[in-house]
Formats: structure tokens, C-alpha cells, sequence
């Protein structure tokens, strides 16, 4: 159930007219919104519900025997299994053939060719996000940052809908708290909510969608048939498009908690305008930065250690985080790619070398950042050299760029260079219009979206992470 | 743990020291919802109709595709959903919008 579409907007009316109708009873409007989670859940796979709720069971378990114990020893073994069982978990389903085929791949390089037990397993929509949602909760319950909750609030923890297939990944130390009573609605949420709401359909169903389907995939599927300028504004189209595609996905997400009251924090913030590799995972993907930030690059031994160790701490985080999408050597290129720009970005500065000015370093850094996509859309490690190889050809004609792409690939960049409390205006304005005329506006703005997107909705990319 | 960023803290839907409202939001919101709701039944009757008939085949299907089809053509006749119509009539026209003899798509 995609958000962008008829299925979801019903689903949605009924969940917040049950979900309101029963919040004298704080309890009873979990139990509903946690019903309504797995039915939204279940709707791509519903044998995959019972993952979700082995997974949160698994976790309030070893959270509970945390808490419960006061032995420094028996709590470390115990969040060192939860971990393990939560990586399992992700490793089996995500990462087993990918693992067994490059296991193949080395014994057949040796002369030992194998047939090799490939399951082709499917990949449950949004393992990635809630497999990493439980783990820092209970290593939040161990490090004495949160109590550990009851059953029904860790398994709405990681099942609640708006968050789970995509993220953000809300950690429990900001849910866990929210779950505790009823939320109550202002009108200063609901304006932005609903703000966030049409935006992100505006940028995933119009901007995401005709840039994907008019140029992108063409381009990337046979990038020997197109010039190199088609190839360049194609890579430029897809930087446009993953923002549009999974921060529209985001804004939705945070939009539709606040319409059931709660709060989750912020996904992005105009990822191009980043004047380094660093700021830029300030910017993108704020809640799994931050979390490859606090679990494991901290945990890594962070900046202590001296500058070699921290070196190494950056390449196996953001290595790791490339991983973390996928199991394809091109995704974790794409991560050393990354990690790389930030090593040397922090060498330059321990060497105390000027700072590039702020236009050039934006344009520097958008660019190592539109090298990395071209790694990460592409099939296959062959198929990005291709690409690159096609981008320096010289062949500078044009084959694909309307005037309507390059106008939305403008749009998508323009979006970045606008005042960052320009969202916040807007909303503070609509929040004092009766009720009547603001729903008007909306329906208004869905008919003007649902003019121009283009026919069906793809999947946001980030679900298939 | 705790984060040392509070802009990571900071949920975008929080907007001003003194929110507006805290007593009858909840019902300011449904009726937002409602009116939005009940105009795009009527101003974008088409896609209800669309909506339908991507659905599996069956008696009740049939039925709801009768009907939304029904309801559809009747609120094309009054005009109801000529915006709609207009407005995407002029987004084709900006896709078949060319600088030269580009291709574009598929």
C-alpha cells in the first residue's frame, strides 16, 4: 500500500476517524493503531507480519531482562544476543544469497565450483529500517538512556505504520515517551502535517516519477545508446529524483504520525546546499546518519585513538552504511565513496588547509554526491564503469532532455537554495484559516498533483532497503 | 543515547513557541479532512472511476465500477471535474514540448 494512492487515502480515513473515535483510552488507540499497522503491513506480504511481531517480541524480551537485572556481565550478554538475533534476522533475509553467491563465485575461482544452496529469499519491505530501530532501542535500554516499555508499546515502537517500511527511523527514546498518554492535537501540526503531506505528493508523483520514467531508467538501462550529455543530466535527474523520491516519502511519513498526534523528528534538510561530504549526512537521511553516527561509528572508537583510527572508523561506517542498503558490491563502492571523500575532507583539516569557498564547495560536493548515485541506481559494478565511461565519450547531443525534465530538475535543485523556515511560514499562515477554506486548498492542491503526475505510482526506492 | 544534535530532536511539525488551538483541533482537522475528502470525490470523480477498475474482477467490483463510472460521467456532463481535465490537458501539452528532436521516455 503505497501512500500516493486511492488504497492508502481510505485506509487512512478509516484509521483516523477509529483511531480518534477510541482515544478516551489511550490503550485501546495503540491496540488500533498497531491493528491497523500490521493490516497496513500485511497488505504486500501478510506472512511477513509475524516477522514484524517476532521481531518486537524478541526485543522487549531482551529489553525487559536488561532492565531486570542489575549485573553488568549477564545485561552485556544479553543486548550482545538481542543485536545478534535482530542482525540474523536482517542477514538471512537480506544479505544470505548475496553472501553464499560470492561464496560460489570464490570456491569456482579456485577450481572448487559448487552448486551452491541459493534460497531466493524475499526481502520483507522495510526489514532494514525495523531490524535497526530494535537494536538501537535495546542498546538505548542497556545504556540506561530509556526504560525498558511494555509489549504493546515496543511492538507499536517498530510497527507503526507511517515509519515502517521507509523510515525514518524513529528511535524509542522519542516514541517510547509520546506512547505514554494520548497525544492531543494543535492546529500549528496539523497545518504542517498536511503541508509536509501535499508536498510529498507533489514531489514523489510528479517530480520523482516523470524524471524516473522519461529519463532515468531509460538512460541507466542501456547507457551505451545515449550521449554523454543525455547520461550527465540523467545523473543529475536521478540526484533530483531520490531526494524528491525518499524525502517526499519522509515529509508523508512525519505528516501522517502528526495527524494521529505524534511527532517524529526531521529526515532532511536540503541535502544539496551541503558544503562537505560530512554536512551532507547532517542533511540526508538525518535518522540513519545519526544512528551510524551514535551505534557504531561511536561504538567504532569515533575520533579517539588518533587520526588513523578515525580514518578507519569513517570508511567502516560509511561502508557498513552502504551495505546497510543493500547487498551489492555497487552499494558498498557508493559508501566507500563517501566515506573516502570524508577522510580526506578530514585530513584536510587537521592539516589546517583553507576552506573553499562556499559556492564551490556546494558544487564540489553535489558532484562526489551525483558520482556516488551513479554507483548506487546502477544494476551492476560493469554497468556504473559503462556509465562513466559513456559520460567522458564527448558525444554531446541531446536525446532525452525536454524542456519539462530540465524545468523539473531546476525545480528539484531550486528546493535546496530556498529559506529554510519558508515551510514553517507557510503552515504558521494556513493554521488561521477556518477549517472549510484550508480544506479546500488541499483538495485543490490534490487535483493539481493528480493533473500532472504521471500515470500509476511507482514504489519509493527506499522500499526495497 | 543520547544525541548531541538537537536538530535531530527537532520534529518539523512543531512550528511556533505557541501553538494555535489546543482544545477544538481535533475537530477543526476532521472537518479539513471531510470537505477535502468530499471535493475530490466530486472534482476528481475520474480517478475514483480508475480506482475501481484496477481492482480484480468480481460481482461487487463490477457493481462499484458501474457506479463510480456512472458517477464519473455525470459529474463530467455538469463540468464538475472540467479543471481537473484542463489542467491535465495543459501538463501533456508540457511534456510534448520539445528544444529539438529529443525522444524522451520509454
Amino acid at each position: 500500500m503505497l501512500f500516493p494512492t486511492l488504497d492508502f487515502g481510505l485506509f487512512f480515513l478509516v484509521a483516523f476517524v477509529l483511531v480518534w473515535a477510541v482515544s478516551a483510552s489511550n490503550e485501546w488507540r495503540k491496540i488500533l493503531l498497531l491493528l491497523a499497522s500490521w493490516v497496513f503491513y500485511g497488505a504486500w506480504d501478510w506472512r511477513f507480519v509475524a516477522l514484524l511481531i517476532a521481531s518486537a517480541f524478541i526485543n522487549w524480551g531482551a529489553a525487559r531482562l536488561i532492565d531486570a537485572t542489575d549485573r553488568q556481565s549477564t545485561r552485556k550478554a544479553i543486548v550482545t544476543i538481542g543485536i545478534v538475533a535482530n542482525l540474523g534476522i536482517l542477514g538471512f533475509f537480506k544479505y544470505y544469497d548475496f553472501f553464499l553467491e560470492q561464496l560460489g563465485a570464490l570456491l569456482a575461482g579456485w577450481g572448487y565450483a559448487r552448486d551452491m544452496p541459493i534460497l531466493e529469499i524475499v526481502l520483507p519491505v522495510g526489514v532494514s529500517f525495523f531490524t535497526f530501530q530494535g537494536m538501537s532501542y535495546l542498546i538505548d535500554v542497556y545504556r540506561g538512556r530509556i526504560r525498558a516499555g511494555s509489549l504493546l508499546d515496543i511492538t507499536l515502537l517498530m510497527s507503526f505504520f507511517p515509519h515502517l517500511v521507509a523510515g525514518p527511523i524513529v528511535r524509542g527514546a522519542d516514541l517510547l515517551p509520546q506512547f505514554e498518554r494520548t497525544p492531543r492535537l494543535n492546529r500549528d501540526m496539523v497545518a504542517m502535517a498536511l503541508l509536509l503531506i501535499v508536498w510529498g505528493l507533489f514531489k514523489k508523483a510528479v517530480i520523482a516519477s516523470e524524471l524516473s520514467v522519461k529519463l532515468v531508467d531509460p538512460v541507466f538501462f542501456d547507457p551505451s545508446a545515449h550521449s554523454s550529455l543525455d547520461l550527465a543530466i540523467a545523473a543529475y535527474g536521478y540526484a533530483v529524483q531520490i531526494y524528491c523520491d525518499f524525502s517526499a516519502y519522509s515529509d508523508m511519513a512525519i505528516g501522517i504520525a502528526a495527524l494521529f498526534g505524534y511527532r517524529f523528528p526531521r529526515n532532511f534538510d536540503q541535502p544539496y546546499r551541503a558544503r562537505s561530504l560530512q554536512e551532507f549526512w547532517r542533511r540526508w537521511h538525518i535518522s540513519l546518519s545519526s544512528w551510524l553516527r551514535d551505534y557504531l561509528y561511536i561504538g567504532l572508537g569515533g575520533n579517539r585513538g588518533g587520526l588513523a583510527m578515525q580514518c578507519r572508523n569513517i570508511m567502516l561506517t560509511m561502508l557498513l552504511g552502504g551495505f546497510w542498503h543493500g547487498a551489492k558490491w555497487t552499494f558498498l563502492i557508493w559508501g566507500g565513496l563517501h566515506g573516502g571523500a570524508q577522510v580526506i575532507e578530514t585530513l584536510w583539516r587537521k592539516a589546517r588547509l583553507p576552506a573553499l569557498p562556499g559556492p564551490l564547495a556546494i558544487i564540489i560536493t553535489f558532484h562526489i554526491v551525483t558520482l556516488g548515485w551513479i554507483f548506487f541506481r546502477a544494476e551492476s559494478f560493469d554497468a556504473a564503469i559503462a556509465y562513466l565511461g559513456g559520460l567522458v565519450r564527448g558525444d554531446w547531443s541531446n536525446g532525452m532532455t525536454t524542456p519539462l525534465l530540465a524545468g523539473l530538475i531546476l525545480l528539484g535543485m531550486a528546493f535546496h537554495f530556498t529559506p529554510p523556515s519558508l515551510p514553517a511560514r507557510v503552515a504558521l499562515g494556513l493554521r488561521r484559516l477556518p477549517s472549510p477554506v484550508l480544506g479546500l486548498l488541499i483538495a485543490a492542491a490534490i487535483v493539481l498533483i493528480d493533473a500532472m503526475r504521471y500515470e500509476g505510482v511507482a514504489p519509493f526506492i527506499y522500499y526495497q532497503f | 543515547m543520547a544525541r548531541k544534535n538537537e536538530h535531530e530532536l527537532i520534529s518539523p511539525v512543531d512550528i511556533s513557541e505557541a501553538p494555535l488551538g489546543e482544545g477544538r483541533s481535533l475537530v477543526w482537522t476532521t472537518i479539513v479532512i471531510a470537505v477535502a475528502a468530499i471535493v475530490l470525490l466530486f472534482a476528481n470523480a475520474g480517478t475514483l472511476a480508475a480506482w475501481v477498475d484496477e481492482k480484480p474482477v468480481s460481482e461487487a467490483q463490477q457493481r462499484a465500477s458501474d457506479l463510480a463510472n456512472g458517477w464519473s460521467a455525470a459529474l463530467e456532463a455538469l463540468g464538475v471535474t472540467k479543471p481537473r481535465d484542463e489542467l491535465h490537458r495543459l501538463w501533456k501539452t508540457a511534456q510534448a514540448a520539445r528544444f529539438g528532436n529529443e525522444a524522451a521516455g520509454q
